[in-house]
């Protein structure tokens, strides 16, 4: 009766093509009617009111439909009866979609829908209506955020989205680096992602329908960034983007250094090298000398390059301050270094001949902005002087620096007070000149010129009983300089050139006593690499690295000694050998490295590099991969690896025909490591790296290469990013290094090895021209040789101590240290600024033993501790 | 300022000893030097050691001798003397076996002179060096032992290969302090045309004047020794002790100097320094080799040696005695 009576109604009577569009996904086809439009034959003539829509959720495009890439509008007409509840009892298809996926949606969602019932004369009644739902399909869209390579947004930065088709649409990042694109239909898009100051990243995204992609995209720095920050415009249409500068990082873990944090980190005052101990992988140096141990490795087994090109000395006095000296001023553009990038492990294949770690000092460009610039700093060591400016209207810009130390001044007194009779006080030079040329968009040329002096002559008459032939006249003169030609050149979209090549000169001119080595050498250099982009997801470079060094040794000193054999003798008391020799050392090596991003936020670096040393006649052949794979997290979430063969000939004297050996060939390293990166906030990120590094033919003393050792460990740093008041940083590494020196000797831990370092540190800008800092570092003491009596050479009056086995089998007391610093600027306007800081060393005054001191037949022992409290003091003033 | 402070620290603590009795104080049995008539022989030569040895100990109630090796060992593998240790255990080329605790002290020959006789081969089964002339290394051990000298054995797995097989005991057996003995070495070079005189030496300068056979000062009141007065204590040498290496040229084809030295011993008081450069390589005689003396606190005679070396394995020495006051 009910049904019958339903189906007599008109069939268009009663339809109500009303649908609410609860989301962008469904939309009325028509608007809902607003009478009603039917009635049932009656006498009376009933009034009759049509249901009305009163609660409806809508339809939104399914998975399925999408998945199966349907994306077009669709329309699915139901017929819908609904009780007079308002409930719907039935809905069935009466007009399909033909997409099953559409209709079963349609049916589905207009079983829910709630309605007013229709009636008749005020008296609820079913009723049967037409109910129509159009399906739109979701539009695509991309978002995405744009940092710089330590994860800070970076601001206006353009993102050019191109479509299949050739249109573009352009957008640019907001103040968060965030930026978004809606209403994008499926299908392939390039992004380009560029920035004033970065270099420029592409992409090739494919969209899929009702998809949101994320793109992150890090940019590296450009040479570009030493220009004054630009107005903020709206975002300009792009017909080109000039791409310079670094190419983003292909090795696992760099780490950066910069400006500030070189400037500020407590208790290094301000020394650029220096910053770098302070990182993870890094071991503290013993004493005071000023080492790079990194990851356990020997100290040369770790390469420091100025700009790519190699330097053969690092610090003054073999520890007293970089060669290459930062400003004190707080005005980092005026800072000959721009940033120091230090890689622990696992680096690039441009990067040979070595198998510890590389440091590398990226020098920055003269300004540009047409000014005189001058900073002079002063402290009680040194005066350094900075100045820049354009060289007329020639398109170079020029920066000329020195410093001089005065330190001859204060020595010299202290040398004569100690009887010694001074004809060079120590005193030390450096000077650095840089000339810059930039050709317009694609091409730059800079030149730069750079070196070290440090001198000192003095005769001492008083002797050490346990070193008797350590006296008489000292002479020590070590010197550099570099003449570097830098020239890059973007050929066209795809292709890059980076050539440096440098030519110098070495001197190392040491006598003591009877003892004397002299080292004359004229190292030339040459990189070249390629960087070529040879599609969207892959890119090569093919590089070379030539080195030949002319070089003249002579000597005169004891034979070399074998790791941890007893001496036999007072070592400078022994026969001395006496020799000169001239040769070439020439090596010569190409590699290839490919970046392939095979998928998204993934970065595979494989790479091999072949070297040439002829010294030994040996080819290294060093296949190398490392990779990166960024997760799909809101905050930065980065896997990454890497495994590597790394190569390291033997050092000269290794293979000098008096003090070396024959026949030998390239110590070898394996490097893996394995760790991830998370950005916790905008501002801090952690990094946890596990390593493993399994050393073999390495040089061992009359033994060739017999030596094996191993390396392992765990860095971990947290790292507040310097891009506001606060930075610092907590570092940890856990860490050992073993050698076996022959098969059969035994395993032995190097004097390298430091099982728990942990630096801790930061520095807060307080304002009106102050900043505070602390450094805290807790690290395990370093190893060392317990002696007892043993015998004596009568021969020179030294007893000669009995050593423990293995050697450096005792582990001296923990270290611990606190460091202060204060700094103050004030700024004079026209005038210039002022810059003085207070840098307090070992605030606690803690003993930290550095060392073991024992009587003259080593029946007693005693501790020697290391740096009391010390407060130094800066001053500097720039205009 | 820290860099200035780091640098000072770095040279002082060449020479920081940290509060320990220096060397040149003589309180137990001690050996000074080992002269060698020949510092440089010749193969086949005879060569007489005559050692300088003391007895500083308050207790000298087990007399101390001066016993010799009759083993010599020559050209050990890479000249270390711990290497003879299979020659002086007879385990070596003389095929002699020596019983554990074998008691050596009555059958070794004794006294503060030896002689040895260098085998005429000795240059020539020595490993030429990589430059310069070729020469033979011989070894004499000998020890000073306040007790009884004896053979122990070593374990030839032992891990340390300066593990001596000679000990210093007392009569029961126990093995003595550094105090009561001193086990040496001296090296013997022997050069086909090689030669070198030991340093000549005149005589001690105290505070200017010469003292060839002795002098006095005043002892020593105050608590610290370093606030006590000192005397200015010299060695003449004359200019001849330095010879000029005619043989040895360097790598520029220069004669070089010798090096020469003194080291300073007493029973009593105290030297700044453990010893003094005379002559340098380079700059010949040093202008100022003085040496600041500061007498101990009890007066009485007391002993002061000066050891001349030059860097040729050369030596020579003075001996005065010395009243305090």
């Amino acid at each position: 009766m009910f049904l019958r009576r339903f189906r007599s109604l008109p069939p268009l009577s009663l339809v109500l093509l009303g649908l609410r569009a609860p989301s962008a996904y469904a939309q009325p086809e028509t608007p809902a009617p607003k009478a009603p439009v039917a009635a049932e034959p009656t006498s009376a003539k009933p009034v009759i009111v049509a249901p009305k829509v009163k609660k409806d959720d809508g339809v939104q495009y399914p998975k399925e439909a999408l998945s199966a890439g349907i994306a077009e509008p669709l329309t699915v007409v139901l017929v819908v009866e609904v009780a007079p509840d308002g409930t719907v009892s039935s809905a069935t298809v009466d007009q399909s979609s033909k997409v099953a996926s559409i209709d079963d949606a349609a049916i589905a969602a207009g079983r829910k829908i709630l309605f007013e019932p229709a009636t008749r004369n005020g008296k609820p009644i079913a009723a049967k209506i037409r109910f129509t739902y159009r399906f739109v399909a979701p539009k695509s869209r991309f978002s995405g955020r744009v940092t710089d390579q330590e994860g800070k947004p970076l601001d206006h930065a353009i993102v050019e989205i191109t479509s299949a088709a050739g249109e573009k649409q352009t957008v640019l990042t907001d103040a968060t680096g965030r930026w978004g694109v809606e209403d994008l239909v499926s299908g392939k898009y390039k992004v380009s992602v560029s920035h004033p100051d970065h270099e420029a990243q592409f992409a090739d995204e494919t969209l899929g329908v009702g998809q949101e992609a994320s793109v992150t995209s890090r940019l590296a720095r450009n040479a570009k960034a030493d220009l004054p920050p630009k107005p903020k415009l709206p975002p300009p249409p792009i017909e080109e983007v000039q791409v310079r500068g670094i190419r983003p990082p292909r090795e696992v873990t760099r780490r950066t250094v910069d400006d500030r944090e070189i400037n500020r980190i407590p208790g290094t005052g301000g020394d650029a090298l220096r910053s770098i101990q302070n990182l993870p992988g890094i071991a503290r140096p013993p004493g005071l000398v000023g080492l790079l141990i990194v990851r356990g490795a020997a100290p040369q087994d770790t390469n420091i390059f100025v700009d790519g090109t190699l330097i053969p000395i690092v610090y003054h006095f073999g520890g007293l301050t970089s060669v290459i000296p930062t400003q004190l001023t707080d005005k980092a553009d005026l800072n000959l270094i721009e940033k120091i990038d230090f890689y622990p492990g696992n680096f690039s294949a441009q990067y040979g001949r070595v198998m510890g770690g590389v440091v590398d000092v990226g020098i920055r460009n003269p300004k540009s902005d047409g000014k005189v610039h001058v900073t002079g700093s002063l402290d009680l060591i040194d005066t350094r002087l900075l100045a820049q400016a354009p060289l007329f209207n020639t398109g170079w810009t020029l920066t000329l620096a020195g410093r001089r130390s005065w330190v001859d001044a204060v020595l010299k007194p202290v040398f004569a007070a100690s009887g010694a009779s001074v004809t060079t006080a120590p005193v030390y030079y450096d000077f650095q000149a840089i000339a810059n040329r930039d050709f317009g968009k694609n091409q730059d040329l800079r030149l730069f010129f750079f070196g070290s002096d440090d001198r000192l002559q003095l005769l001492t008459s008083s002797l050490s009983g346990s070193q008797p032939a350590a006296g008489g006249s000292l002479s020590a003169h070590t010197g550099f300089w570099r003449a570097q030609a830098r020239y890059r050149n973007r050929i066209g979209r795809n292709t890059e050139l980076r050539l440096v090549s440098a030519v110098g000169k070495d001197v190392i001119d040491f006598s003591f006593g009877d003892l004397m080595f002299r080292l004359d050498s004229t190292p030339i250099s040459v990189r070249g690499e390629v960087n070529q982009k040879l599609s969207s997801r892959v890119s090569a470079n093919f590089g070379i690295d030539w080195l030949a060094t002319p070089y003249t040794v002579t000597v005169r000193a004891p034979p070399t000694p074998r790791p941890g054999e007893p001496p036999s003798g007072p070592f400078l008391s022994q026969l001395p050998i006496t020799s000169q020799e001239s040769d070439t050392l020439f090596r010569p090596a190409v590699y290839a490295e490919f970046e392939v991003n095979p998928w998204k936020g993934a970065r595979i670096v494989p790479g091999v590099r072949l070297d040439y040393a002829r010294d030994v006649k040996a080819w290294d052949l060093a296949p190398r991969f490392n990779f990166r794979q960024d997760l799909p997290t809101e905050r930065r979430t980065t896997i990454k690896g890497g495994a590597g063969i790394f190569a390291q000939p033997p050092q000269p004297q290794e293979t000098s025909v008096a003090f070396g050996q024959s026949n030998l060939r390239s110590n070898r390293s394996i490097h893996y490591s394995v760790g991830v990166e998370r950005e916790l906030t905008r501002d801090i990120e952690v990094g946890v790296e596990g390593f493993y590094k399994n050393l073999d033919s390495l040089v061992t003393a009359r033994a060739g290469n017999a030596g094996i050792g191993r390396i392992f460990g765990l860095e971990a740093l947290l790292r507040w990013k310097p891009r506001g008041r606060f930075f610092g940083w907590l570092a940890y590494t856990l860490m050992r290094s073993e050698r076996r020196d022959t098969p059969d000797s035994q395993w032995r831990e190097t004097p390298f090895d430091q099982t728990h370092i942990l630096t801790v540190l930061g520095s807060y800008q307080l304002g009106s021209g102050w900043e505070v800092g602390a450094r805290f570092r807790l690290v395990s003491g370093n190893l060392t040789t317990p002696q007892q009596y043993g015998f004596y050479d009568a021969n020179t009056g030294v007893y000669l101590p009995t050593l423990a086995v293995p050697p450096f089998g005792e582990r001296l007391p923990l270290f611990h240290q606190l460091d202060v610093r204060v700094d103050k600027t004030w700024r004079l306007g026209s005038r210039g600024n002022i810059h003085a800081y207070l840098d307090v060393i070992n605030a606690y005054n803690q003993g930290n033993v550095e060392a073991v001191s024992y009587n003259y037949n080593q029946t007693k022992r005693s501790y020697v501790t290391g740096l009391p409290f010390i407060p130094n003091l800066g001053l500097s003033w720039e205009y | 300022m820290r860099r200035v402070i780091q640098l000072l620290v770095v040279l002082a603590c060449g020479s920081c000893v940290s509060g320990f009795d220096p060397a040149n104080m003589a309180t137990s049995v001690r050996v000074f030097a080992t002269k060698i008539d020949r510092p440089y022989a010749a193969p086949g030569d005879t060569v007489t050691l005559e050692t300088l040895a003391f007895d500083g100990r308050a207790d000298r109630s087990r007399p101390l001798k001066i016993v010799w090796f009759p083993v010599l060992c020559t050209n050990p593998e890479n000249e270390a003397y711990y290497r003879c240790f299979a020659d002086l255990a007879g385990a070596g080329s003389s095929g002699i076996s020596i019983p554990k605790d074998t008691d050596l002290t009555d059958l070794l020959p004794s006294g503060p002179t030896y002689k040895v006789t260098l085998p005429a081969d000795i240059v020539a089964k020595h490993a030429p060096p990589p430059t310069g002339e070729n020469y033979g290394l011989a070894i004499v051990f000998q020890m000073a032992c306040a007790g009884r000298v004896k053979f122990v054995s070593v374990d030839p797995e032992a891990l340390s290969m300066q593990n001596a097989p000679i000990g210093c005991f007392d009569e029961s057996g126990v093995r003595l302090s550094a105090d009561d003995y001193v086990l040496s070495f001296t090296r013997i070079y022997a050069y086909e045309k090689r030669a070198n005189q030991n340093p000549s030496v005149e005589h001690i300068v105290v505070d200017g004047q010469p003292a060839p056979y002795g002098f006095s000062i005043n002892r020593c009141t105050e608590a610290k020794p370093e606030a006590c007065a000192y005397a200015q204590i010299d060695t003449y040498a004359p200019d001849q002790a330095q010879e000029v290496r005619t043989a040895e040229l360097d790598s520029e084809g220069k004669t070089r100097n010798e090096q020469v030295w003194v080291t300073y011993y007493t029973s009593g008081g105290r030297f700044d320094s453990d010893a003094k450069l005379l002559f340098d390589v380079e700059a010949g005689r040093v202008p100022d080799s003085r040496n600041k003396f500061r007498a101990p606190k009890e007066p009485g005679w007391y002993r002061l040696w000066a050891v001349v070396h030059d860097n040729r394995n050369g030596v020579n020495w003075l001996e005065v005695p010395f009243e305090v006051r």
